[in-house]
């Protein structure tokens, strides 16, 4: 199974070899079934409703042939017609009884079923979506945030179908099949043989419709994807094929793909127009069969009308569950590839806790790197051998040009990415013995992107964590950002969309001052934004960031002159590398890197 | 997600009292809205009402054309449907001959009845063949006819795609457009395949199953096996109100878990860098109980319609038992006929059961056929002789002299005005570069010269002294050369990316665009050099490889005009000297204008543009602009910086 991870739906069955399907199916069915487990009871219990319902249903045409018979024994006798009329009435309310003990029983079936199917699906989703919550950084690097909610929200609805439709309903049609055989040849042994006698005639037509009719389905899915794949190439491209005049040539390949789908589609008509009457056919031969037979029978006397009548009825209940079982068979692929993706994700290994994890404690605020290699991938060095030391309280901000590592840094003080050679140290102690939940609880960080969640601005700022509004509020004028809040309709409570479009850049920024603030962290990790805001702003968010970084370590990511000069310490990071390193002064002193780079933004 | 869409303003004014919503829905049927709600919340309402009746209109149009245009089909169709219909009552009445015959069969009389009931039985056969026929037909000609609509369809949309300009797709997202061409266009094909067919094929069978009943067994016993189906009808109509409401909550619910994932997802740095992966795993929980509530509501409500639904239909078969049974029993109906009117009750139900799923059907092809048409009427918002004539006097192939005079431009999804007053010349046969901050609009100026998004009125972009709004489209754009900045290539072979014209161009001249664009190399490095394919299906290129076929792309179009935008950033500084010196005998006579951020690039070119704040910042030689001190010089030594090599760490 390994190897089938997110690629998986492109690939088409048909290109897995038959005996490792096979395997598949198996272990696949028992971890799809293994979510039901827990509830096998409620599972239970619905199954032995639905028999109970399928039993009546099996005794509805017996009582109507009761019925035909007595009509026909009155006509018989007119003498004894009262006793036929009460006899009537008497199977009227049999029916009558037999129609409100299965409105009971389907009434509880089908809610016992849907909602545990529904329970089910819940408890999986939850399980899915704390998984995913502690997987690592590198996990939402590669996989597309799409495929994500994919996971979580649609395969698991694709499996509830499989407990819905076709856990019980499998053995309700079993049951169905054999309670049918039972009862047709207790009735009528050379009657019941007749029935059979379609079955092969059935069974073959069945086969062979879901062989073609699913090889067709594939086909249209992947016309239909290749439609899909030309659209969003056509709309992304839309401004190439204007500027080259390709309007005419694109209606025309656009038109053959669309063909193709239309062309696949008129065959799946075919197929259907054919296999559904043809079931019919069949149908028709059997109740042909059984009244050819069933005639001479009554003829002779061997049976009644009544007895005919049942054996027409029982044969349709008979070829019911067959189709039945066909178009499950599609549910249960399609939950076992849905299945399959599920198990996959479930199967990535979680951040890791070191297992001889030091307890930080009260942590001082000391960062240290010591020879740091690291690449994103392979020998792709982006930090090569970096080495500085951050005293507790100390203010340091990082300069250097695009592309020179600076954000890799702050990365991996928050363990997001591990390094490959060397040491980072958080108060002395290696990051490879650290919980880095609780380093990140110890981490206040700004990043150049602000995130927003759909809700509020107090919300935003304090997050989901349990701090009073007084706090928030604190936070939000210590770093400005109440300047613009208590200009909101509704302050605090002012909702915020998820792009936080309503908010501007710089106000965005200071919000992030205070959701930093407020958690009162020992440590700060700011990448200052670049984009350029107006010079009032602009005295805010500066004033906001000094007061944010009073009194705690401070890595910054500097982009403004002022944030530069009021740091204790600048590094110039060049290429992976501290070219520099010193305070304002020493580096204009030394006259290179970042003294050019001064004096470019200076002049 | 799809929830939120589907059904979305039915009821615009459903929480408006009685009085307002008579009044408005008024205003909407006059299609004007009164001045003193202009603006205001319930006048953008009624404005969305009046739309979203405009566009049902124009569904309704083009629903009517095709059905027009497949007359025949649709005759076909009908008449097959009658004829299975027909077919599938002589079901009953044989068996009932059948019965009838046996019943009443006269002592001696064996072998006839015999022989009867041979035919009678291979008449059963024969319909039943007859009616795999006939159903065949009914689905190849209304099925056939919907696949049709919805290719027909989907070409239409498809077209209507390729007249739009960027700002139509700046409104729409591409995720929003592939919506309709799968999930609405699939919407009106189930309406009017399954939706017509059901239609048509349930009001013939139960006309002829109530003529037949009335007529053939018995009127009492009509009347009263009919009592059940308007409870039927009543529960159906009823419950599905409910059904509708009940599961639009689960799919709202269904909408808001995707939605918190995927925030969730998107936000994962900050939640991992802020420890809230505990809260984040009760609010997903909280959301996640929310749909599941809802969907234990549904099916509680399912769970008492659907049985109730079959118990409704048993009770009509109760009837035919106790009423059938002692008319039966009285002489007045036979027993064949009391066997018959068994079956019939059975097909008469199967109509009636049907009509949720249909309604279901109807509504959502309605709403989905008002969308598509939305698309299919948008107008194209630039062509030729937008404003005012299009000159027919102008070469076809230009000279490529430029003038810009005070343009001003604002994307109409922005509230900024990118330019506020830009003016500047190029001459015929210049190397022009354009540089400046992202969103500085040096794109912009691009797509303004091609006309991907138009200038806001005739008189701000000249070429040989010609309004380019009086160009035709075809020629101004036949006459530039366009290398895009995002190195967008179709997923096709080689050739077919560098020879990307209606005409196409022969095998040689591609060869030689792409010798001079110095991808050649790399081409023939593959298997089935030109012929390689790209994309997801092909091989994947380097974005350098990528932007070097992009190139050729534009070369061989030998136009007046070439485009450079921020194209070289990929290529390494080597085989960027390589293109630039290439460039340097094509660009000769030629008007050229380079987008970049390197200086390397644009170091020699004729005169450098310098664009801040929707004005020419500064304007002149790289030398000029270097002596000039400004923002291009900034540039310049940032860059210079960039290039220093320094060993080791250098503490100071």
């Amino acid at each position: 199974m390994s190897g089938m991870g997110r690629g998986y739906g492109r690939r088409s069955l048909d290109q897995v070899s038959s005996d490792e399907k096979k395997k598949l199916d198996k272990n696949a069915l028992k971890k799809l079934l293994r979510h039901a487990v827990p509830f096998w009871k409620h599972f239970l219990l619905a199954l032995i409703l639905v028999l109970a319902l399928t039993g009546a249903e099996i005794i509805r045409p017996y009582i109507m042939g009761t019925v035909i018979d007595n009509i026909k024994l009155a006509t018989d006798d007119p003498a004894g017609l009262l006793g036929y009329r009460k006899e009537i009435w008497l199977l009227g309310g049999a029916f009558m009884g037999l129609a409100i003990l299965q409105l009971v029983l389907s009434y509880f079936s089908t809610y016992i079923l849907q909602a545990t199917s529904a329970k089910v699906v819940m408890r999986l989703r939850n399980k899915l979506f704390k998984h995913v919550q502690d997987l690592p950084f590198t996990f939402f690097d590669k996989t597309a945030v799409g495929s994500i909610v994919t996971r979580i929200c649609n395969d698991t609805n694709t499996i509830s179908e499989m407990y819905t439709g076709v856990l019980v309903n499998f053995f309700r049609d079993m049951f169905e099949m054999t309670g049918v055989i039972i009862v047709m040849f207790l009735l009528n042994v050379k009657l019941a043989l007749t029935v059979m006698a379609v079955l092969p005639l059935m069974a073959f037509a069945a086969i062979m419709f879901r062989t073609k009719a699913r090889k067709t389905f594939t086909r249209i899915r992947a016309r239909l994807s290749a439609i899909n794949i030309f659209l969003s190439e056509h709309i992304a491209g839309m401004k190439i094929i204007q500027a080259f005049n390709m309007q005419n040539a694109k209606k025309g390949e656009f038109e053959n793909v669309n063909r193709e789908y239309l062309d696949e589609n008129n065959k799946m008509i075919v197929i259907f127009g054919i296999f559904r009457p043809f079931m019919e056919v069949v149908s028709a031969i059997a109740t042909a069969l059984i009244l050819w037979v069933g005639g001479n029978n009554i003829i002779e006397g061997a049976i009644s009308f009544g007895t005919v009548y049942m054996f027409i009825n029982y044969a349709g209940k008979f070829f019911h569950p067959i189709m039945n079982l066909t178009e499950m068979y599609n549910t249960v692929q399609s939950s076992l590839v849905s299945s399959d993706r599920i198990e996959t994700l479930l199967k990535r290994q979680p951040e890791e806790v070191p297992e001889d994890a030091v307890e930080l404690g009260d942590i001082k605020g000391e960062i240290e790197f010591r020879n740091v290699w690291f690449a994103y991938v392979g020998e792709n060095w982006v930090l090569k051998d970096v080495s500085f030391k951050v005293k507790p309280g100390e203010k340091v901000a990082i300069v250097g040009t695009t592309g020179a590592g600076k954000t890799t840094i702050i990365s991996l003080i928050l363990g997001f990415y591990k390094h490959q050679k060397g040491e980072i140290l958080i108060d002395g102690v290696p990051l490879s013995k650290i919980n880095m939940k609780e380093l990140r609880k110890a981490v206040g960080t700004v990043r150049q992107d602000v995130f927003l969640f759909q809700g509020d601005i107090e919300t935003n700022i304090r997050l989901y964590n349990d701090i009073s509004r007084e706090k928030v509020i604190e936070a939000a004028q210590t770093v400005n950002a109440s300047k613009f809040i208590d200009l909101l309709p509704d302050k605090y409570e002012e909702p915020v969309n998820q792009r936080g479009t309503t908010l501007s850049e710089g106000q965005r920024q200071l919000l992030s001052f205070a959701r930093a603030l407020v958690m009162d962290p020992k440590i700060l990790v700011l990448d200052e934004a670049t984009s350029s805001v107006d010079a009032n702003t602009e005295a805010l968010i500066q004033d906001g960031m000094e007061k944010l970084m009073e009194g705690r370590t401070s890595i910054t990511i500097a982009h403004r002159l002022s944030t530069i000069k009021n740091s204790d310490r600048i590094m110039f990071l060049h290429h992976g590398r501290v070219a520099e390193s010193g305070s304002h002064a020493e580096l204009m002193e030394h006259g290179k890197l970042y003294y050019e780079l001064y004096s470019i933004q200076y002049s | 997600m799809s929830g939120r869409r589907e059904g979305s303003n039915t009821k615009p004014f459903k929480n408006h009292d009685r009085k307002t919503r008579k009044l408005y829905k008024k205003i909407v049927r006059s299609g004007v809205v009164p001045e003193e709600l202009l603006g205001t919340k319930d006048g953008i309402l009624i404005q969305e009402a009046i739309k979203q009746k405009e566009m049902m209109k124009d569904g309704w149009g083009l629903f009517k054309d095709f059905i027009k245009s497949k007359k025949a089909r649709y005759a076909g169709g009908i008449l097959a449907t009658i004829t299975v219909n027909l077919l599938a009552i002589v079901t009953p009445i044989v068996i009932s001959e059948i019965v009838d015959m046996i019943n009443n069969i006269a002592p001696g009389n064996e072998t006839t009845v015999i022989d009867r009931l041979m035919v009678l039985c291979l008449i059963l056969v024969a319909v039943a063949v007859a009616s795999l026929v006939s159903t065949f037909f009914v689905r190849y000609f209304i099925l056939g006819a919907s696949l049709l609509m919805e290719y027909s369809m989907r070409q239409r949309m498809f077209n209507k795609l390729l007249d739009l300009s960027l700002n139509y797709f700046n409104k729409k997202s591409a995720g929003e457009i592939m919506a309709l061409s799968t999930n609405d266009l699939s919407a009106l094909r189930m309406a009017i395949g399954r939706g017509i067919m059901i239609t048509t094929n349930s009001l013939v069978l139960l006309a002829s199953g109530f003529i037949y009943l009335t007529v053939k067994i018995s009127l009492p016993l009509t009347i009263a096996l009919m009592i059940p189906f308007p409870f039927i009808i009543l529960l159906i109509t009823r419950f599905s109100v409910f059904i509708h409401a009940r599961f639009k909550k689960v799919q709202e619910t269904f909408a808001d878990l995707s939605a918190k994932t995927e925030e969730n997802i998107s936000g994962i740095r900050i939640i991992k860098s802020f420890v809230q992966e505990e809260n984040e795993k009760e609010n997903f929980a909280r959301i996640n109980n929310a749909n599941y509530e809802a969907s234990i509501n549904l099916a509680r409500i399912n769970a008492i319609f659907h049985p109730s639904l079959t118990f409704m239909s048993t009770m009509a078969y109760m009837i035919v038992l106790i009423v059938g049974g002692l008319f039966a029993m009285n002489g007045s109906i036979t027993l064949g006929e009391f066997i018959a009117s068994n079956s019939f009750i059975g097909m008469l139900l199967g109509p009636v059961r049907f009509i949720g799923m249909l309604i279901g059907h109807l509504q959502r092809g309605r709403v989905s056929l008002a969308r598509i048409s939305e698309l299919i009427f948008e107008k194209a918002d630039i062509f030729d002789g937008k404003f005012g004539t299009t000159k027919n006097d102008i070469p076809e192939r230009l000279n490529g002299d430029i003038r810009i005079r005070n343009l001003k431009f604002r994307y109409s999804n922005k509230d900024e005005e990118i330019f506020r007053g830009v003016s500047t010349n190029i001459q015929a046969g210049q190397t022009v570069a354009i540089v400046g901050e992202v969103g500085s609009g040096k794109t912009t100026i691009a797509n303004l010269l091609m006309r991907i998004f138009d200038v806001e009125g005739p008189g701000m972009i000249e070429i040989d002294g010609f309004d380019i709004t009086d160009i035709p489209l075809k020629t101004l754009r036949d006459n530039i050369g366009y290398v895009p900045q995002d190195n967008f290539l179709f997923s096709d072979t080689i050739a077919y990316n560098i020879g990307f014209s209606e005409d196409g161009y022969s095998m040689e001249l591609i060869e030689e665009a792409a010798k001079k664009s110095r991808v050649y190399g790399n081409i023939i490095e593959f298997p089935d050099k030109f012929n390689t394919m790209l994309g997801e299906k092909g091989v994947n290129l380097s974005g350098g490889q990528k932007q070097r076929i992009c190139i050729a792309r534009a070369l061989i179009k030998n136009s007046p005009i070439l485009i450079l935008d921020d194209c070289l950033s990929s290529v390494d500084v080597e085989t960027e000297k390589e293109i630039l010196s290439n460039l340097r005998d094509v660009r000769e006579g030629r008007t050229c204008i380079i987008i970049s951020h390197r200086v390397s690039t644009i170091k020699d070119s004729d005169k450098i543009i310098v664009l801040k704040d929707g004005l020419i910042a500064e304007e002149g030689s790289h030398d000029e602009l270097v002596s000039l001190g400004g923002i291009y010089d900034r540039m310049y030594r940032m860059q210079l910086i960039e290039e220093m090599e320094i060993n080791g760490g250098e503490a100071v």
